[in-house]
């Protein structure tokens, strides 16, 4: 099967059929006119051959569909570019090794939920003991020092326990993301590492399953996490993003540059 | 824009009909450094730079281009709307992430590689050689922002613009820049006063007023760090003042209560304003009508409601170095599709903000701009043609 990269449909029962399956809910009564309003709306979607293959009313005035169709569109997939955080993953026992040659002392981590955000499942599993989906948490680490703040954490006091312990890293949870109140709250974190002069000591990090890491990179950070990330991916992204800032500013002694 | 300008050196105060618009404005204002900030995302920040650059490049200045976020992508990281690309004009130059540059419908040609690797790749730094759309990241910290506008600086550019990245503000600091441009709309809030009163608030925290105590020759700004507090207190006896070394103020507010001498003393912080300083302050007698200074107003990170009640007991807020804020622009269209009348929004921001010309870049409309509004006699209200 040679799949066409510059040229990607959905694949139905062939190569390039372009048939798909979608399901929606529209706040009207189920009937045939709403089955036709179905059938319209998918053609407006710019599919071909639209069939409603489900429909059944689910409350007073609300009906769901089920509907398949032909897409008549492609996308090339050689023109996308995603941002990823720049990082060779490790092992757990390769990251403990690396830090212990490259870096040589125990990196400290501080992790929070911050904000009015109590929802602590995604920084849990990066950071505690147990971990997540057969991993250990960076809690384990004998290499990383870390600590969990928990859930609702103001910025000011996540900032202060990480100037207190001296932290390499600063681990930020954002999983509401309603109205985009992560955003104000990420620049806000962002804003007071700055102001406190301490940017260039902290890597920046945020997760949780809106966050992608282009978004970091506008806003300022060094990366971000979305859903599917293990705790050995981010224990990877710090343990090098520090061996290379050291490795700079070693380099930056030297002049490198006028 | 104006070929009679185009011809001419700009050096003095430009005739009137050049300086309609303030954004055409900044370009003849002497300003070295330009950063273009925002009250959120998509309140149209690469709008007003797009303009800028056009104009510099109108009058044949060479300008250089730098983003403390990521600025002309194609599509907007969170809302995935399309976005304004940035659009470079021969001559300018550039400094962004090599990997961006590849994907730019300029020509570019590198100048210098810079030893900033950021999280996009090495900074280098361009000079465009054909017009075209590129895309900018230049460092996520002000200390690598700062390295490569001086660098731009070095190989020759006139005026530096400087995109801001989302809602941070951090590149409008005095060290990085000269003048800075605020870009509200639509987007910072559901209504129309919402808009005013957010972007009010901003503005009184960017245009903080500048320490003018006798004190201030004794204290070097950029000597000072995040663990150094200074009290001062006047009492019968003359001035006393107190250095103190902290680990922070976010971690040490409570030792710096305790130390204060009395009401009316003076707290300088080498470091970050934050909220609950201003809270803790708030509550305490012995801080009546003390006044905190900063090094400049983007160290403020005490919300304006937190602000407020410090006033509201007597405080007062300065900064070392004063932010010059040369003109606030409007954008009426949120990416949800929420759009406000483009000229209700431009008098309503106009009158809230009687002392900063306000802008609407797209439709081409101004309002408050010096020698036009009636009301004058505010010391910030000088433009930038002064």
């Amino acid at each position: 099967m040679e799949v066409n990269m510059t040229r990607v449909r959905p694949y139905g029962d062939t190569l390039d059929d372009g048939y798909m399956q979608l399901s929606f809910t529209l706040p009207v009564q189920c009937n045939a006119e709403a089955r036709k309003a179905a059938e319209l709306l998918g053609e407006k979607m710019g599919l071909e051959d639209v069939k409603v293959v489900y429909s059944d009313n689910i409350a007073d005035n609300f009906s769901f569909f089920v509907v398949y169709g032909r897409c008549t569109h492609s996308v090339d997939m050689t023109a996308i570019d995603i941002p990823k955080v720049d990082a060779d993953f490790m092992s757990y026992q390769e990251i403990n090794g690396f830090i212990e040659k490259h870096i040589g002392r125990k990196i400290v981590v501080v992790a929070a939920c911050t904000g009015t955000d109590a929802h602590t499942v995604g920084i849990d599993a990066i950071i505690n003991m147990k971990g997540y989906r057969g991993e250990y948490g960076l809690e384990r680490y004998p290499w990383f020092t870390t600590y969990n703040l928990g859930s609702q954490v103001p910025n000011e006091d996540l900032l202060a326990k990480a100037i207190q312990v001296n932290a390499d890293a600063l681990l930020v949870s954002q999983v509401v993301t309603q109205r985009n109140i992560h955003i104000d709250n990420l620049t806000h974190l962002a804003e007071l590492v700055e102001a406190e002069g301490i940017r260039d000591k902290v890597l920046l990090i945020m997760g949780g399953p809106r966050i992608s890491h282009e978004l970091a990179i506008e806003l300022g950070y060094d990366a971000g996490f979305g859903p599917g990330t293990l705790p050995s991916h981010v224990g990877s992204f710090i343990a090098q993003a520090l061996a290379r800032t050291i490795r700079n500013s070693k380099e930056h002694t030297k002049g490198v540059y006028p | 824009m104006n070929q009679s300008v185009s011809s001419a050196k700009i050096a003095a105060t430009p005739s009137r009909d050049d300086t309609k618009n303030p954004i055409d404005m900044v370009v003849f204002s002497g300003a070295n450094n330009i950063a273009v900030v925002g009250l959120a995302k998509n309140s149209g920040k690469t709008v007003a730079l797009n303009a800028i650059i056009k104009q510099a490049h109108a009058v044949g200045m060479r300008i250089g281009v730098a983003s403390s976020g990521r600025d002309g992508e194609k599509l907007d990281a969170v809302t995935r709307l399309p976005k304004p690309r940035i659009e470079v004009q021969r001559g300018a130059l550039v400094a962004t992430a090599e990997k961006l540059a590849m994907s730019a419908s300029a020509s570019l040609e590198p100048l210098i590689k810079t030893k900033h690797v950021t999280v996009l790749g090495r900074l280098i730094i361009y000079r465009v050689n054909s017009p075209g759309a590129i895309e900018i990241a230049s460092g996520n910290k002000a200390s690598v922002v700062k390295s490569v506008t001086e660098l731009m600086r070095h190989l020759g550019a006139e005026l530096i613009v400087i995109d801001g990245a989302a809602g941070r503000r951090f590149s409008s600091a005095p060290s990085l820049a000269d003048t800075t441009i605020l870009s509200t709309g639509a987007v910072v809030a559901p209504t129309l006063e919402g808009v005013v009163s957010r972007t009010a608030q901003v503005v009184e925290i960017l245009t903080c007023p500048q320490w003018s105590d006798p004190h201030r020759q004794r204290f070097d700004p950029e000597s000072l760090t995040n663990q150094d507090v200074v009290l001062i207190s006047s009492g019968a006896m003359g001035n006393h003042v107190e250095e103190l070394k902290v680990k922070s103020v976010l971690v040490s507010a409570a030792e710096i209560i305790r130390q204060l001498p009395g009401p009316g003393s003076t707290i300088i912080l080498g470091g970050a304003l934050p909220g609950n300083l201003m809270r803790d302050l708030a509550a305490n007698r012995k801080a009546r009508g003390s006044t905190v200074v900063v090094g400049d107003a983007t160290r403020i990170l005490a919300t304006h409601r937190d602000l407020s009640l410090f006033k509201s007991r007597g405080g007062r807020i300065r900064v070392f170095h004063k932010i010059h804020l040369q003109a606030i622009t409007t954008c009426p269209v949120a990416p949800d599709g929420r759009m406000f009348d483009a000229e209700t929004l431009l008098d309503a921001v106009a009158k809230a903000i009687k002392h900063i010309p306000v802008v609407d870049v797209v439709a081409g409309k101004t309002r408050n701009l010096p020698g036009y509004h009636e009301t004058t006699g505010d010391e910030t209200g000088g433009g930038g043609v002064a």
